[in-house]
This record gives C-alpha cells, structure tokens and sequence, in this order.
C-alpha cells in the first residue's frame, strides 16, 4: 500500500519477481500507505493490468515496458482523483525563485525543453505533471526524466538529474511558456494575458470536466502572477537559454549525465 | 426584435462556475460541458448585464473601462458573442451574423485596430474541456474555438 499527493492506494502482483520490482512503478513523492486503499491496481503475470479489477491495459509479458505502463496507469489515476491537487499535463522547472511552466500534449517537444532547462542550469521539477495544491503551487514531481529520441522506443532514454538539481518545495508560477516544437522555427514568442494563459492551461488540466471548479481556481491561481508567452520553437538548447534570461537566472549550460 | 432602446439584457449565472484572472474570466459552463474565456471588455459587459441596464447604460459602463473607443457597435459586438455563447439568460436575442459584422467593422473602421482599439475588442474564446485522457495523451479533437452555440448530447 502507498500513498502520494493524498491518495491511499494498494498495487499487487501475482508475479514474484514483478512484485519485488513494483516499488520502481510507483508515482513520484510516494511514501508507504496507511489506512483504506481508495484504489487497487493489479499487474498480472499474463501481462494484464487491472484498476479496482476492471481492465485497463495490456503488456507484453517480461517486457521492460510492463512496468512502465503500470506506472503511468498510477500516475494518471492520481493525477485525476488526487485530493486536493489539480494536475495539469506539463513540463516544470525551477529558476530565479519561481517555475517556469510549460504545458502540452504528449510529442510537443515539452520533455526535450525542460531536459535544456535542466542542462542550463533550472531545477528540476516535473517532465509530466504541473501538481498544482491548494494555495495554487506546484508541487514537485520529479518523475524520472526520460527523453524521447529517434530509434530509442516510447520509453526514451532516461536522462539521470543530480539531486540537489531536484526541486524540493512547492513554488509560484512566474512564467508559462506555451510552444511546440517545429523544425526551422525561429524563437519568437509574443505575451499573451494571464487569461490566455489560465485558458490555454485548463486545456491540459485533467479533472476540467470532472472537478471544474477546482479546475478554474487552479489555473487561474497558477496564472496571476506569471508572464505568458507563445511561440513556436526550434531548438531546445537556445530556447532555454532565452527563457532562462526571462526569468532572471542566466542560462550556464551544466552538464548533467 | 426589440429595439435597442428596449433591450435589457440578463446575464445567464445558472450552471455556470467562473473565476477571474486579471480583468478577464474563466467560464465553465456545466450545462453545456463548455469552457469560455471572456477578455476584458467581454467581463466587464457580462458582468454589468443585471437586466436592468440598457445598450446606452453599458455603454457608459464600458467608456469607464476604455474611454471613448466604448460605442453602442463595441456593446452590440459583446452582446452578440455572449449570447453566442449561450451567457445571456434574457432580454437580448443574438442578431443576424451580417448586423453583428457590421457592426464590428464600423468600429474597427472609427477607431482602427491597434494598441488599445485591439484589447477593446471583445472576444470570447470557447473550448470543449478535455477528457482527463486526451489531457494527457492530445489524441481527443478537444480543442475547437466555437463561433456558435455549442450542444452536447
């Protein structure tokens, strides 16, 4: 049993072996559960993953992909019904005293920017995940950083992040960025209103339909003391850079393995 | 159709939770599963919209907010795109979309389009809120800009 962002859940396995290695599946900031598990997930040896027995995924057994998606099937679990909390799909990474959001769908290049951020010089927040709790802060959620490149497979190459580069405590949005990745493509982002930006926000906010109050406070909270930008993006390093310099922290190009 | 000497449009407040950020306001419309965005002077209109104030009383409302660019076209534009998104309850029905373009374009043509003439505008933006999925993987069509009412079944 295990709990994260106020959400007690339990995770079985009829696999020794997978059982042994589910701690490695768990959601970020985990910690051992006490009390009612709101939420049973099951990895089975024929590769079937189950939430509160009903199917929600299928795995190549042995693959290293099972655990993989047992852990993305927690963590979006978590991201909908965490108490509380109000994910929203998106890069986050720490610099000059507040956090740069940048939010997105999956394959907009958002991964590839917060890796550049974090190489530059920002902390590390979340490559998934904005946490947003209720004073409107982001919490950290330092999944492992993971980036896709070609030939590499869905799971990407993992990216190891030195742990002081690691954010440790919640912080104010001072910047939102709103781009994609497009060959070619000169940086040079326009401001957008905070209401643009709260708007463009809840695109990705998972529980907009479920909890839409929660949904609007957070977004809005998240919103009203950052800068808004928008622009199409070529190369991550130099767009790093730039947005470094945005918000007062020079980018240094720190290498991290 | 009443005359706009007549008019005294309500602002819809059921099913609908909002939250402002800046001057501008986030709509979330349960009934019809539909987020909005109102811009500044789109807020101010919907907000002043008790049922009691005319065309000529909003305008005075909004010439507070931008001063002279704020005319009767400037009022009938929000009004048009409000009630195109379902936030009037009463006392206004949309106008054709040919009387709410020209009226757009005879402000644009008085006071031009730039700087401040541009933020005057009133938009209201709509979107389908995602699925919690298709927040995460973008592989729901959830993002459409609405120019009309839109239903869900």
């Amino acid at each position: 049993m295990f709990e994260s962002f106020g959400l007690t859940a339990e995770v079985a396995s009829d696999d020794r072996e997978v059982f042994d290695s589910l701690p490695a599946a768990l959601p970020p900031g985990w910690r051992p559960g006490r009390g009612e598990a709101v939420a049973r997930f099951e990895l089975f040896a024929d590769g079937r993953i189950t939430c509160d027995g009903d199917d929600v995924a299928h795995t190549e057994t042995g693959s290293d992909a099972t655990l993989q998606k047992l852990g993305a099937v927690m963590r979006h679990h978590l991201a909908e019904h965490a108490p509380g909390h109000v994910f929203i799909h998106a890069g986050v990474v720490c610099a000059g005293g507040t956090a740069i959001v940048i939010p997105g769908r999956s394959h907009s290049g958002k991964t590839t920017l917060v890796a550049a951020l974090v190489r530059a010089g920002a902390s590390y927040c979340s490559d998934e995940y904005a946490v947003v709790d209720a004073a409107g802060l982001i919490e950290p959620y330092p999944k492992p950083l993971s980036v896709r490149v070609p030939g590499a497979g869905l799971l990407g190459v993992p990216t190891p992040v030195p742990a002081p580069q690691i954010a440790t405590q919640p912080i104010r949005a001072g910047l939102i960025v709103l781009t994609s990745y497009h060959a070619e493509s000169q940086w040079s982002p326009k401001s957008l209103t905070r209401g643009e930006g709260a708007f463009a926000l809840l695109e990705h906010t998972l529980a907009a339909r479920s909890r839409p109050g929660a949904a609007l406070r957070a977004v809005c909270q998240l919103s009203r003391e950052a800068s808004v930008i928008s622009g199409r993006r070529g190369e991550a390093s130099a767009v790093a850079d730039a947005l470094l310099a945005f918000t007062g922290e020079s980018g240094s190009n720190q290498q991290f393995s | 159709m009443l005359s706009k000497k007549t008019l005294r449009p309500l602002a819809r407040t059921d099913g609908l939770l909002s939250e402002e950020v800046d001057g501008e306001l986030l709509v979330y419309d349960e009934d019809n599963v539909v987020a909005c965005r109102l811009n500044g002077s789109a807020a101010l209109v919907w907000r002043s919209c008790d049922g009691k104030r005319s065309v000529a009383d909003l305008v005075a409302v909004l010439t507070e907010e931008v001063g002279e660019l704020a005319d009767e076209d400037l009022v009938m534009v929000a009004l048009d795109t409000l009630a195109d998104h379902d936030l009037i309850e009463s006392g206004y029905q949309r106008r054709d979309a040919e009387a709410s373009r020209f009226s757009r374009r005879r402000f644009i043509r008085r006071v031009g389009i730039a700087g401040a003439a541009s933020i005057a505008v009133p938009v209201v933006a709509g979107m389908v809120p995602p699925v919690a999925a298709a927040a995460t993987s973008g592989t729901y069509p959830y993002y459409i800009f609405l120019t009309a009412r839109h239903q869900h079944s």
